[in-house]
């Protein structure tokens, strides 16, 4: 008999609410066996505003999605964005030590531990330490371990977010008696399933655009060397549509999506499309170049302030990789050429068909794919069950 | 990317995983709450049968204890009144002496270690196999297997000098117990052969199978030739030498089928000395098939 265990990736958006289910099988392959989706509410800028819708909305989409699989969720693995997800890099040194001048595991397990010791205000709490390469002697090197130097660096890209926002985004979770094996940032889980190995390894930047954030990861020489998260999204853009046209909210939305693009494409300012097109009391042209324009510039804006975050990472010959876009953001038209024009590296959206077909191609599912892919690597680390062996762990493994 | 740092208030690094995770029932929607009762009913059910399980295993291994209990009682109280012995030369006195079952306390039929018994009987060479049981209430049955001699060989003793010794078909050697002398007496010696000790215990002999054909169907078709027959040597294996009353040297060819044909012939020959009151003959040689030659003790001088 094999041993299975299910898991979720469950990404709390600010727009909707999506939970995937997986199952992972001897610790070694994933098999995706449900999907559950609900709208949300409670949320803003990616963060949980209201507990009691939130927590409605999300377990609402848990449980058609443990319908649609016919089975019970083990384990969750949570996607985390926000406008209060920061990083900062951290460092540490240490002499080696030893008489033939090659370096030891206690060394680099200190070097490690001084380097993600960094002390926190009491409100954050450390979601991610991503290691960059070590440094010998000034030299990049990925595995240490007996080479010869003088002084071992290591560097750490810390993601911190403040607890009590992090804590009511688990509590939804604990909500429905359901632990949290893991918590991820959402463009690091994007990137995960996105971006190539050989993009990685040349170096890229994966943006996930959400409706109410916008994550960031760069990837280079193959691993996440910063990531992070800002409070601009889909959402802005609508809004940005709503004042600057004098429309509702809702009317702003629905016109995003019928004729929004990231760069502008009709350059005839007198060309006008019906606001409700129904012809009804309050229906009215509107120029399209308004439109188009103003989608723009909050789009390149969105991936300038992500530029200007990125500092060096954010240089061309840094991105030789490009950039991918996932999340629901990235559906809008044209908006891999608008991160062309504001990077100017190649830029595409995001494909799940390495790990997905169908509807779970689309982007706005990568976040919810990384995540299982992050529960697949963990419980191949810690073992397919996870629950103690022998009889009295079996027994209790039925029950549970 | 605007970087934070430490405030005075700062503490040492603390991780999401330091979140406590323990949820209470005012905070979970309707269906977790429904989830959770689900939940704790089928822990409660799991500890319920387990606490049932184990009060039931402690029941269960203190009743098996007073059954042991009552068993042993029971065993003290189930002297044997009879021990039923079958054999064939040995006496029941002899079993009874040898397996210390003859004096005045009575064992106990449940006490008595039957294995112990079985070995100590088949340590005797005589015997062959044993079968012991208890037949409940009061009887100890012992059944006892034993080899059945089919010639006699002298041996020399160093503290009781010559002493006859049985030998079985399958060339074992034995001192018999119990025989009658004139069932012994009627045996023929072997000889032509050396025997050996071994443990305290002496060797097969080898090439039995042959002799115990040959006195068997001897003894069945023809008792009035095997009476005579005082001695079987095997000096001349495969061929083996009977030395009779009759004849000082009758030479058998060993067969795989039987010995017929050889007796017939043998005792064809004998009628036909005695109708012609000749004197007793010095060899048959009955290996030729359809050639006997006869040698008259005349002729040997």
């Amino acid at each position: 008999m094999y041993k299975s265990k299910v898991i979720a990736g469950i990404e709390i958006g600010t727009s909707k609410i999506s939970v995937l289910l997986g199952e992972i099988v001897e610790g070694r392959s994933l098999n995706i066996i449900g999907l559950g989706q609900s709208s949300s509410k409670g949320v803003l800028k990616g963060d949980i505003v209201d507990f009691h819708d939130a927590s409605d909305c999300v377990h609402a989409a848990i449980l058609s999605a443990e319908e649609q699989a016919g089975v019970k969720i083990d384990g969750v693995y949570l996607a985390v964005s926000g406008s209060d997800i920061e990083g900062f890099p951290s460092e540490a040194s240490v002499n080696v030590t030893s008489r033939d001048r090659r370096v030891s595991m206690e060394e680099i397990r200190q070097v490690s531990t001084m380097a993600k010791g960094r002390d926190l205000a009491e409100d954050r709490a450390v979601i991610h330490h991503l290691r960059r390469p070590y440094r010998l002697d000034n030299r990049s090197v990925e595995k240490p371990l007996n080479l010869e130097g003088e002084r071992l660096e290591a560097s750490y890209w810390t993601v911190h977010g403040n607890a009590r926002k992090i804590g009511d985004a688990i509590h939804i979770i604990n909500g429905f008696n359901l632990h949290v094996d893991d918590v991820v940032l959402s463009a690091l889980a994007a990137g995960s399933v996105v971006a190539s190995d050989e993009e990685k390894k040349n170096g890229c930047l994966v943006v996930d655009i959400g409706q109410g954030a916008t994550d960031f990861a760069v990837y280079q020489d193959g691993n996440c060397v910063m990531a992070g998260s800002m409070p601009i999204g889909g959402d802005h853009i609508s809004n940005d549509l709503s004042i600057g046209l004098r429309m509702r909210l809702s009317q702003a939305e629905s016109l995003k999506h019928r004729y929004g693009t990231a760069v502008v494409e009709h350059k005839n300012k007198t060309e006008k499309v019906w606001l409700n097109n129904d012809f009804e009391i309050g229906d009215r042209p509107i120029p399209l170049w308004s439109i188009e324009k103003i989608v723009e510039l909050r789009m390149s804006e969105i991936f300038e302030v992500i530029q200007k975050k990125l500092g060096t990472y954010g240089r061309r010959e840094r991105l030789s990789g490009g950039v991918i876009l996932s999340g629901g953001g990235a559906n809008l038209i044209r908006s891999d050429n608008c991160a062309e024009l504001v990077f100017g590296v190649p830029a595409r959206i995001g494909d799940n068909g390495t790990m997905a077909s169908g509807e779970l191609r689309e982007s706005q599912y990568s976040v919810v794919l990384g995540l299982l892919k992050y529960g697949l690597q963990y419980q191949s680390k810690v073992g397919p069950e996870g629950q103690p062996a022998g009889i009295i762990g079996k027994l209790k493994g039925l029950f549970n | 990317m605007s970087r934070r740092e430490p405030s005075k208030n700062s503490i040492k690094s603390r991780s999401w995983k330091d979140i406590d995770q323990d949820v209470k029932a005012k905070s979970m929607s309707s269906t977790a709450l429904k989830r959770a009762i689900f939940c704790r009913c089928r822990k409660f059910a799991f500890y319920s049968i387990l606490v049932i399980v184990l009060v039931g295993g402690a029941k269960l291994f203190l009743m098996t204890e007073g059954v042991s209990t009552a068993l042993t009682r029971a065993g003290k109280s189930l002297p044997i009144k009879s021990i039923e012995i079958e054999s064939d030369a040995l006496s029941r006195e002899w079993v009874l002496n040898y397996l210390g079952l003859d004096g005045d306390e009575t064992p106990n039929l449940l006490g008595l270690d039957l294995g112990s018994l079985k070995e100590r009987l088949e340590l005797q060479p005589q015997v062959s196999s044993v079968k012991i049981a208890r037949q409940l209430p009061d009887t100890l049955y012992i059944a006892i297997q034993e080899r059945e001699p089919i010639a006699k060989v002298l041996a020399e003793d160093v503290e009781r000098g010559r002493i006859t010794l049985l030998v079985d078909r399958m060339g074992v050697v034995y001192e018999g117990i119990g025989y009658e002398s004139k069932r012994i007496s009627l045996l023929p010696f072997l000889d032509g052969i050396r025997l050996k000790r071994n443990e305290g215990q002496y060797e097969a002999i080898t090439g039995m199978q042959h002799v115990g054909k040959l006195l068997s169907e001897a003894f069945e078709i023809a008792p009035h030739i095997y009476r005579s027959w005082k001695v079987v040597s095997l000096e001349a294996l495969p061929k083996l030498i009977v030395k009779s009353n009759f004849a000082k040297e009758i030479i058998f060819e060993p067969v795989s089928t039987d010995y017929r044909r050889q007796l017939a012939e043998l005792d064809y020959i004998i009628d036909y000395h005695k109708s012609h009151s000749y004197k007793s003959i010095a060899k048959v040689d009955l290996t030729m098939n359809s050639q006997v030659p006869v040698t008259n003790v005349a002729m040997t001088r």
